[in-house]
Parts: structure tokens; C-alpha cells; sequence
């Protein structure tokens, strides 16, 4: 990329900066606006009952989910373009996601069809805490079969990508016909959810949600330096004696658990874990730690954005977060391919 | 060949809901037999089976002419965003502007066309690099999808229907769909066949074309568009089918030379049959529902492009 560098340590200082703008906005605008000095009042604990309630019960929770949620796939498309050597990986485009979708649909329709009145209801907290597990088993088994399909040890960037788009529209299909045949009656949820959508999203949500992020950020603590060699071609990592394989196993494991949670939660939000990553090489190129780091603070300023224009745009309507990210997420990713050599 | 064109069709004009022995047929095509079964036959199992040959028909030799005048393995209508730019100009008529149903092969192809060129132009980069057509095609169908999934949130009750559209499917198509795909399948798919001489060329070295006096990339841009017309056509009424543009060339390759003259009439050929028994096989769960015609084209062509890339791999390994 011809971009200048930015230093690192002005990213470090304006990104907070951005999102805590960010936050502030999501909180005063809505259906129904408050002004700043009632968000801080709500937020202190003297605002008036309506303004508490909207801020802490209906806004706080879902602005702070669209950090997390876009700091989930950030990291994860960040990881998996370095583990791939490739600029085009992303959790949507390797199947992941699409992995991930169907199996918490499988769940959410399995579980629609046991009798009323069993405790596994379909709204409740039960299959919500479930749903990360399902996911989490279908994006592995996604990730899994798109790095075997493509010849594991000998596989190029390209058949890994072209593996991964095939193997996510046939498993986009195969959710769709889940779906017909579910019958029509409750498609339009789910259809809201695989559009990715943070619609009505609260506290249990984020609790959900939140101890799959501590993993994450562990396991991409873990994995640092490991990513970083791998970056090098195999002739180079394999002299300096890292287990190659195991690495890689665990690299696109952390990846695909940062994604499949987000997805369990917010739906198959596309596009930020490819965007992201491309930028924050641009502001910062060569340097993978602050890569990681900027793209996880990108990735969440991207979603809280997209998230608050998909609100306040077409009143009294809705769009999904995924439809907005995919809007502003696709001309960048062309751009990014017209730029590449 | 031959022998399982004859058994699909007569196949699929036997299975469904309401069964019929070959002993059934023979007293129809006879004017004989009961109104019912004669309506069921005219009405239904004949137009249905028709159209499936047809858009089978047109996707694959859709693929076929842009794979090869693009020399790309990857272009197919579906990849390079033609499929979703139609679908998507479709969702964007009937829930916006509510305009006559006759407008939407049109809305198609003007769509069809859009996205396509716009794949291309983006992936431009002194030549094509089939990756870069795929990556841009992925890419702008995405943008696609998302604005049709936008507009399938406001359209409220319409979203159901409009869903099982978007899955692709020709259940309860008549004579009426018949004819507007053949309208818009036929003459392109016919002069695909007649100017097949050129497409052969434009198979070769562009220096070669060039040598032969013919205006290369003239003739390319008019096999795209013809390209964008039947695969616009073909969705319009069926729905973003996928696959059967990508994988139908593939099998054709191993068949039968790309040089030779046979060989988009071939493609033709096998994409109608493959997706007659696709059909077949969506009608045959018991099930109140069908399962959508795109769901059994992804899980035929899906596993079948993967074999063919691994043998590939193989292959170069």
C-alpha cells in the first residue's frame, strides 16, 4: 500500500477518542433524542425516569455490544489474513460465518420444534447461552473443512479463497432451504438476524457474549508472536523451529471463535473483518501488535457507526448493522482492490 | 445422453404431488384420460418441465460464453455479481415502484448488465485476473444482497414470498413464465448458436483474433451482453438459481473440446438436464413445502466444484 504511515501512538490516542464520541452519540439519538447533558445525567444516576431507562436499559447495552461485536470480527479477519498470508481472508469469506449461521439456525429451529412448555424455550436466556456453543461448533467445522478442502498443507491464497466462497454459498443454501422449510411464519426474524442485525439486543446479550471476547483476547495474546512468524514463508518459520502446523491449528481456532460468537449473537455481520484489517495495515504497515490493536479498535468504531446511521437514518424504520456494514464495507473493499498490484 | 434426457423428462412429467404411470402419459398424449390429470399434465408438469430446460439451458450456456470469452474458469453468471445484480433490480421494482410484472426481465437485464460491467471495470487491472474477478463479483453481489435484504425488511408481509423467490425455484410456473423466459432465452440463446464461429476465436490468442481481421473486443462485449440477457431472463422467472453456470462448463471440458462447435450447444444440453433433475429431486420430499430449487443446485454443483478443484490441485501438485 502507498499510504504514509501514521504514528501508531496518534492512532492509539484518537481511536478512544472516537469511540467514546461514538458511544456518546448512539446514546443521545434515537427515536427519541436526548441532549448530551440528559445522556450524562442518566449516565450518573440524577436524569429523569425516561431518560435512565432508554439510556441504561435500551441504548448503553446495545452501543456496547456493537464495540464488542465489531471487535470480534475485526481481530478475527485481522488473524486470519496474517495466518493466510492473504489480504481477502475474512470470516465471511472463508465460510466461517456462514458455518457458524447455520448451525444456530439448525439450533433455533431444532429447538422451535420441541413441544411448549419444555424449559429449552425459543426466547430464552437457555438457547441464547446456547447458541455461541453452536456456532462456535459450526465455524470450526466450517474453518476446518474450507483449510482441508483447499489442500491443507499445499494450499495457495487462492484456492483457499475460492474454496471458502463456494463453501459458504453452499452453506448459505442449505440454511436457506432449513428456512423454507421451517415455513414462513418466523422467517422474518431470522432474516433480520442473517442480515446481521443488533435490533433489541440487551444485558444478557453482552453477558453472553463477554467471556468469549476474554478468550479471545487471550488467545490473541497467546498467539502474537507465533502470527507474527507466521507471516514469514514456511521455509523461514520452520528454521526457526516453531511448530507449524499446531500454530496455524490454534490461530484459526482463536479467529474462528472471536467470530462465531459475534455471529451467535449479532448475526453474519460481513465485511468488517475484511475492511478493517487493510486499513489499519495502511496506518500502520509492518507492524502486527499495532495492527491487531488498531484493527480491534476500528472494528468496534465501525459497527457503533454503522449501527447508529442504520437507527437515525430511515426513521421509523431500521436497517440491519450488517446491510449498513456491507454499504459502506463493499466500495472500500473494491477500492482496496484496485489499489493492490 | 440421449437416453437420460428422455428418462428426466419423462420423469418429471410423472413425479409429484399427484403421481402418474407412464401408462398415464401415453393415454394424455393421446387426448385420452381424465380432465384432472389432463389439467395437472397441460397446466402444470409440462410448462414446469419446459422451464426447467430452459433456465437450465441459459444459466449454463451463460457460463459457458462468459467463461470463455473472459478465458476465466471462475466466471460465471453467479460470480461475477450478474445473478444478484438482477435479482436485486427485481426486489428493487416490485417492493419500491410495485410496476407490471412484464417489466421485470427487463429490470433483469438492465441490472444484470450494471453489476456485470461494474465487476469487470473494477477488477481491471491491465488484464483480468480470474481472482480479481471473483473477489470484485463476490464483492458487489454482497452489496446486492444487502440492499435487497434492506428492502425485504421494509416490505413487511411481502418478505416471505420475496424470501422463497430469492432461494430460487420454478413450483407453480405456467405457460404464462414460459414464455416470458422464452422471449428473453430464446433469441440469445439461439444467436449464441449461430455466431458460435466467432466465440471460437475469441477462445484463442487476442492476437489471433486480430490477425483474422475481427474487431475482438467488439465481439466479446456481444457475447457478454448476450451472456447477461439469458442469465436475466432466466432468473427473472426462476429465481437466483447458482451453480449451474459454474459447474455445468467444467463438465462440458472434460466432454467435449471448448474448440469444438458442439460445445455451447452441449452445455445447453447438460445445464437443462441438470436442472430438470435438480427440480425433480426439490419436488420429491413429502414435505408441504418444496425445498427451494437453488438449495439442491448449491448442494449438487457445491461438492462437485470442490472435487474439481482438488483433483486440480492434484493434479498441479
Amino acid at each position: 500500500m502507498n499510504k504514509v504511515g501514521v504514528t501508531p501512538a496518534v492512532c492509539w490516542m484518537l481511536l478512544p477518542l472516537a469511540i467514546v464520541l461514538g458511544l456518546l452519540l448512539s446514546l443521545s439519538f434515537g427515536a427519541s433524542s436526548l441532549s448530551i447533558e440528559q445522556v450524562f445525567g442518566a449516565l450518573i444516576g440524577n436524569g429523569n425516569e425516561h431518560g435512565e431507562r432508554v439510556v441504561w436499559e435500551l441504548r448503553l447495552p446495545r452501543a456496547v455490544l456493537a464495540t464488542v461485536v465489531g471487535l470480534h470480527f475485526a481481530l478475527s479477519g485481522c488473524m486470519l489474513q496474517a495466518l493466510s498470508r492473504n489480504p481477502l481472508a475474512d470470516p465471511g469469506v472463508l465460510g466461517i460465518s456462514a458455518g457458524a449461521s447455520l448451525l444456530a439456525v439448525m439450533l433455533v429451529v431444532g429447538a422451535s420444534m420441541l413441544p411448549i412448555g419444555t424449559s429449552f424455550n425459543l426466547q430464552g436466556d437457555q438457547l441464547l447461552a446456547w447458541l455461541p456453543w453452536g456456532a462456535l461448533a459450526g465455524g470450526i467445522l466450517a474453518a476446518l473443512g474450507v483449510y482441508l478442502l483447499s489442500g491443507s498443507a499445499r494450499l495457495t491464497p487462492l484456492k483457499l479463497i475460492v474454496t471458502g466462497v463456494v463453501c459458504a454459498a453452499v452453506l448459505n443454501a442449505i440454511m436457506t432451504g432449513v428456512l423454507a422449510l421451517w415455513g414462513q411464519a418466523h422467517t422474518e426474524t431470522l432474516v433480520a438476524w442473517l442480515a446481521g442485525s443488533l435490533h433489541g439486543r440487551d444485558w444478557h446479550h453482552l453477558w453472553v457474549i463477554l467471556p468469549w471476547t476474554l478468550v479471545g483476547l487471550i488467545g490473541v495474546v497467546i498467539t502474537l508472536r507465533p502470527l507474527g512468524l507466521l507471516r514469514l514463508n514456511d521455509e523461514q518459520v520452520l528454521s526457526l523451529g516453531l511448530d507449524l502446523g499446531r500454530w496455524r491449528l490454534l490461530v484459526l481456532l482463536v479467529a474462528t471463535l472471536l467470530a462465531a460468537s459475534a455471529v451467535a449473537v449479532a448475526g453474519p455481520i460481513g465485511f468488517v473483518g475484511l475492511v478493517v484489517p487493510h486499513i489499519a495495515r495502511g496506518l500502520v504497515p509492518g507492524n502486527l501488535p499495532h495492527q491487531l490493536g488498531i484493527s480491534a479498535l476500528l472494528g468496534a468504531l465501525l459497527v457503533l457507526v454503522a449501527d447508529l446511521a442504520g437507527r437515525t437514518l430511515v426513521v421509523p424504520f431500521e436497517l440491519p448493522v450488517g446491510v449498513l456494514c456491507a454499504l459502506i464495507g463493499v466500495p472500500a473493499f473494491l477500492y482496496l482492490l484496485k489499489q493492490q498490484p | 445422453m440421449a437416453a437420460i434426457s428422455i428418462i428426466a423428462v419423462v420423469l418429471s412429467l410423472m413425479m409429484g404431488a399427484q403421481a402418474f404411470t407412464p401408462i398415464d402419459l401415453w393415454r394424455l398424449s393421446q387426448g385420452e384420460g381424465e380432465l384432472l390429470q389432463w389439467i395437472l399434465f397441460w397446466e402444470l408438469r409440462l410448462p414446469r418441465t419446459l422451464l426447467a430446460l430452459l433456465v437450465g439451458a441459459s444459466l449454463a450456456t451463460a457460463g459457458g460464453l462468459m467463461q470463455g470469452v473472459t478465458r476465466n474458469p471462475l466466471a460465471a453468471p453467479d460470480l461475477t455479481g450478474v445473478v444478484a445484480g438482477a435479482a436485486c433490480m427485481v426486489v428493487i421494482l416490485s417492493t419500491l415502484a410495485s410496476v407490471d410484472a412484464a417489466w421485470y426481465p427487463l429490470a433483469g437485464v438492465a441490472g444484470g448488465a450494471f453489476v456485470g460491467v461494474l465487476t469487470f471495470v473494477i477488477a481491471w487491472k491491465n488484464g483480468l485476473m480470474p481472482v480479481r474477478v471473483v473477489l470484485a463479483g463476490v464483492a458487489m453481489s454482497s452489496m446486492c444482497v444487502a440492499v435487497m435484504t434492506g428492502l425485504l425488511v421494509f416490505s413487511g408481509a411481502e418478505a416471505g414470498e420475496l424470501f422463497f423467490w430469492l432461494a430460487g425455484g420454478i413450483s407453480g410456473r405456467g405457460w404464462a413464465q414460459l414464455a416470458q423466459v422464452i422471449i428473453w432465452t430464446g433469441p440469445p440463446l439461439l444467436l449464441a448458436m449461430l455466431l458460435v464461429r466467432w466465440f471460437r476465436v475469441l477462445l484463442l490468442d487476442d492476437a489471433v483474433g486480430r490477425s483474422l481481421g475481427i474487431s475482438v473486443s467488439r465481439w466479446r462485449l456481444m457475447f457478454m451482453l448476450l451472456a447477461v440477457v439469458m442469465t436475466a431472463g432466466a432468473v427473472t422467472v426462476a429465481g437466483p438459481v447458482g451453480f449451474i453456470g459454474l459447474v455445468v462448463p467444467h463438465i462440458t471440458r472434460q466432454l467435449l473440446s471448448e474448440q469444438s462447435v458442439a460445445w455451447l450447444p452441449l452445455n445447453a444440453v447438460l445445464g437443462g438436464l441438470l436442472l430438470l433433475w435438480a427440480d425433480l429431486m426439490a419436488r420429491l420430499p413429502a414435505t408441504a413445502q418444496e425445498v427451494p430449487l437453488g438449495v439442491v443446485t448449491a448442494l449438487l454443483g457445491g461438492p462437485w466444484l470442490l472435487l474439481l478443484m482438488h483433483k486440480n490441485i492434484r493434479r498441479a501438485g
